[in-house]
């Protein structure tokens, strides 16, 4: 076990330098300079882009980029952002717990939704709650988030004036966007909870533990459930990480603090600093996820073996 | 099963810890002091404003972003001061003088102002300012470009020496981004500077919650307003502002309904009509000054590096029905390269081309587009085709297809680009296009120099036009102190660009918020520049 971990450790490493490198080279190879961006709404003269170009260190040549982006990374130095001038770790560790908040907020409402519905759909097959929960899904899986997020805020804030539209702090600014947030993945999680469950509830030793008389709720949940979440997990862990590095157009909509706005922004006017670690952020989010998924595994059936 | 049972991990219910976890981290972090409590919970007397988008820095110095412009104003002055009508008069300056070679200002400053931090705003301050601009070259160098030098004559007068004579110097000092600064706040907050400003406007900034909130505070000190502001309506002076950042065009309109902001910007064409009903909001509509919207033609590319082409695809353009159909009548149609609020702005452009098809297709057979049967048109078995390159945002990407089904109709075929911003300008600058689509905020001609001076090329002159004798006029339009002179010289560039069809206009666009009603003494100017200093609410 700690041999995998360690290994897994080295691995990650190699992950966020390859995140690193992409990012960097596909920032650098898109057309568009960020200087005549900085400069744009009101224009510039062609010596003026020159000099911010010679002050953000663009004129540099590509390879020595490269260089000095990976050498400072290695020491968690992301520098400045273009535009704001301030820390991109400062910028990022700002934006995090809005994001957060959001994120695991959303990622339990759509297991506490998701997984009861696909039990019950699994459980009543072919009747009519099967197709409601699984006709819900369907819907709840083909709706954009930002979509149904302004569809809630004409519902629920402006028209029955229960929740406010905008901002956070306070339950009632995170109902809305959470709800918003969650239906997709809830929605994906009961879908593969009942494929699952219906699976395993072919098993020989379901037959066997109902042969034995056991009550068919602990049928239900010693033995199916606990076999059929294992595959749930790993989506699961994904929805979370997507969630957690950046709920975008949520965020967005809502006009919320976070990560995922953040990162809008930053794309959008190429702020090459600001977007590396964004993206160095989402890489340690997602490594980590997977390796304490892939962890979760070996506990929750030991069938599973690490190597 | 056996085996599972040994694992103590296992014998807890999955659900109940994924689900127990996440819940109890959700709480954990809805509770922590790390997440800001709600802005929206604003005393009553505060005026709550909402933008459209955050300022990346508030160093007004240090950012081209129209975002800085608005937001600093408060917080800032500026040496002179231009009026809701564009008129340019005193501000920090009471008064000045020019010597007779146009290129030496004497500015003498208004006694006794003090910044935020208690220090002098005097003639050094002053000086620190500008050589500071000319330093950083961001974009309020642009608004000043032939700024040489300048002298602290005594603590209370200033002056300044351009490199040549400089017609807009004087609009260029009334723009935010050459707003005075503390000098030893910069000294003092170094990088930090854009988070921190320091100026000596009607209000300070207080807090600055990235992605949420700005919170201005009324400064106590400021016992003044340039003579361009006009009187208070009335009310109590709002002490605090709180502006919110809030992007999306519905939550934002939605916001201001359900009383969470008293102020929005941007507010969308099709929202106009239906918030101006009931008398609950009112509607300010600013005309803007700078360029139309308008789609410039590249001139070093085929078919519209031919002036026939050209001409024919500004006759085929039906700029009404722009305005009609995508913006519901907000904005009014545009023939000229400037907008009518411009200086100089030369009427005459107005019967120089009309919507006219007909016209359109007989100057392609003219230039040698023959019709052919499936409604193009054809030269030497080459299809008339012309790449259009537009932004895919902000509203660019509905007025780029209604322009291409126009032009369609007198058979020119459209390939229509939608690009990411940053692409489109490097794909201009590099003369990909035939059609490119912008528009431009300014408040000086002065900016023409910058689309079609052939220095220029590779930058934002997107017509790709190089012309000694323009190059010459555009250069004497800049230098040139005596304003009847002015304007005729810039008569004569609109009428010329017209005449050569580097351009087509589409419509003078205009800046547009909607208010409560409570909400008084907010006012606009046409670079869209807001003046707090007499705004109150509720009386």
């Amino acid at each position: 076990m700690l041999a995998y971990l360690v290994r897994r450790c080295v691995l990650s490493v190699l992950v966020l330098i390859g995140a690193g490198i992409a990012t960097f080279g596909i920032l650098h190879l898109a057309p568009g300079d960020p200087a005549q961006l900085m400069l744009g709404d009101v224009g510039a003269t062609p010596e003026q882009i020159e000099a911010l170009r010679a002050k953000l260190g663009l004129d540099d040549p590509l390879p020595v980029q490269l260089g000095r982006f990976l050498w400072r990374s290695a020491q968690l130095d992301f520098g400045n952002s273009f535009y704001s001038r301030q820390p991109v770790s400062t910028e990022l560790m700002r934006q995090l717990p809005a994001t957060a908040e959001l994120a695991l907020t959303a990622f339990a409402l759509a297991v506490l939704a998701g997984v009861p519905l696909g039990v019950i759909a699994a459980i009543w097959r072919g009747r009519w709650l099967d197709s409601l929960a699984t006709g819900s899904a369907t819907i709840g899986i083909s709706m954009p988030s930002f979509w149904l997020g302004l569809l809630l805020i004409f519902a629920f804030a402006i028209h029955l004036g229960w929740f406010p539209v905008t901002g956070q702090g306070g339950l009632d600014r995170l109902v809305l966007p959470a709800v918003a947030l969650a239906v997709g993945p809830g929605a994906l999680i009961a879908r593969l909870v009942r494929s699952s469950v219906l699976e395993v509830l072919r098993k020989e030793y379901v037959r066997v533990a109902h042969a034995k008389g056991l009550p068919p709720a602990r049928v239900l949940v010693r033995h199916v459930l606990r076999n059929s979440l294992i595959p749930v997990v790993t989506i699961a862990g994904l929805q979370l990480g997507a969630m957690l590095s950046g709920a975008v157009v949520i965020e967005t909509v809502f006009a919320r603090q976070g990560v995922g706005r953040l990162a809008v922004t930053a794309i959008l006017a190429k702020d090459f600093p600001l977007v590396q670690g964004v993206v160095f952020l989402a890489a340690v989010i997602y490594v980590t996820i997977n390796t304490v998924v892939d962890v979760l595994y070996a506990l929750l059936n030991p069938a599973i073996r690490l190597r | 099963m056996s085996d599972a049972r040994r694992n103590p991990m296992s014998r807890r219910g999955f659900l109940q810890m994924i689900g127990g976890a996440a819940a109890g981290g959700a709480l954990a972090s809805t509770a922590g002091p790390a997440v800001r409590r709600a802005a929206a919970a604003a005393p009553a007397d505060t005026l709550r404003y909402a933008f459209a988008s955050e300022p990346p820095s508030l160093d007004p110095h240090n950012s081209g972003s129209i975002w800085t412009f608005r937001s600093v104003i408060p917080i800032c002055d500026t040496l002179a001061f231009q009026d809701a009508k564009g008129k340019v008069g005193p501000g920090l300056a009471q008064s000045w003088t020019t010597s007779r070679d146009g290129r030496v200002w004497t500015f003498k400053l208004r006694p006794g102002v003090t910044f935020h931090d208690g220090t002098p705003l005097d003639a050094a301050a002053v000086k620190f300012t500008l050589d500071r601009i000319v330093e950083l070259k961001n974009a309020g160098f642009g608004q000043i470009a032939e700024y040489e030098s300048s002298d602290v004559v005594d603590p209370s007068t200033v002056r300044v020496t351009t490199k040549k004579p400089y017609a807009p110097f004087l609009s260029g000092l009334a723009h935010g981004f050459t707003s005075v600064v503390s000098p030893t706040a910069v000294k003092k907050a170094g990088q930090q500077f854009g988070m921190s400003p320091v100026g000596s406007g009607p209000f300070s900034l207080k807090e600055w919650v990235r992605q949420d909130h700005l919170t201005l505070a009324r400064n106590t000190g400021y016992t003044w307003a340039p003579a361009g502001v006009p009187a208070s309506a009335g009310g109590k002076p709002v002490p605090i502002v709180l502006v919110r950042f809030i992007p999306e065009d519905a939550t934002r309109v939605g916001a201001l309904e359900r009383d969470e902001v008293d102020v929005v910007e941007n507010v969308p064409a099709q929202e106009v009509a239906r918030l101006s009903q009931g008398g609950k909001y009112r509607i300010v509509r600013t005309p803007q000054t700078g360029a139309p919207w308008h789609i410039n033609l590249n001139v070093k590319k085929a078919p519209t590096d031919d002036v026939k082409v050209r001409q024919a695809i500004v006759h085929a353009v039906d700029q009404k029905a722009i305005v009609d159909t995508l913006f519901f009548g907000i904005g009014k149609p545009a023939y000229g390269p400037i907008t009518r609020q411009t200086f100089g702005y030369d009427p005459a452009v107005e019967t120089m081309y009309k919507h006219d098809p007909a016209r359109a297709k007989q100057l392609l057979e003219e230039a040698g587009w023959k019709a052919a049967s499936d409604g193009s048109r054809e030269k030497d078995g080459k299809k008339l085709r012309v790449v259009f390159q537009v932004i895919a945002a902000g509203g660019y990407d509905g007025v780029a297809t209604m322009v291409q089904t126009q032009l369609q109709s007198v058979g020119i075929q459209v390939e229509l680009r939608l690009l990411e911003r940053a692409r489109m300008f490097a794909d201009a600058n590099k003369g990909e296009h035939n059609l490119g689509l912008k528009f431009w905020l300014t408040a000086d001609p002065e900016f023409l120099r910058l689309h079609f001076r052939s220095s220029n090329i590779g930058n934002w002159n997107w017509s790709h036009y190089s012309e000694p004798s323009m190059d010459a006029m555009l250069d004497e339009g800049a230098a040139t102190l005596d304003t009847a002179k002015r304007a005729k010289i810039y008569g004569d560039i609109q009428k010329r660009i017209m005449r050569e069809a580097l351009l087509v206009p589409l419509f003078d666009a205009e800046y547009v918020s909607a208010l409560a009603s409570r909400v008084r003494g907010v006012e606009y100017d046409p670079r869209t520049a807001i003046t707090l200093v007499h705004a109150s609410v509720g009386g």
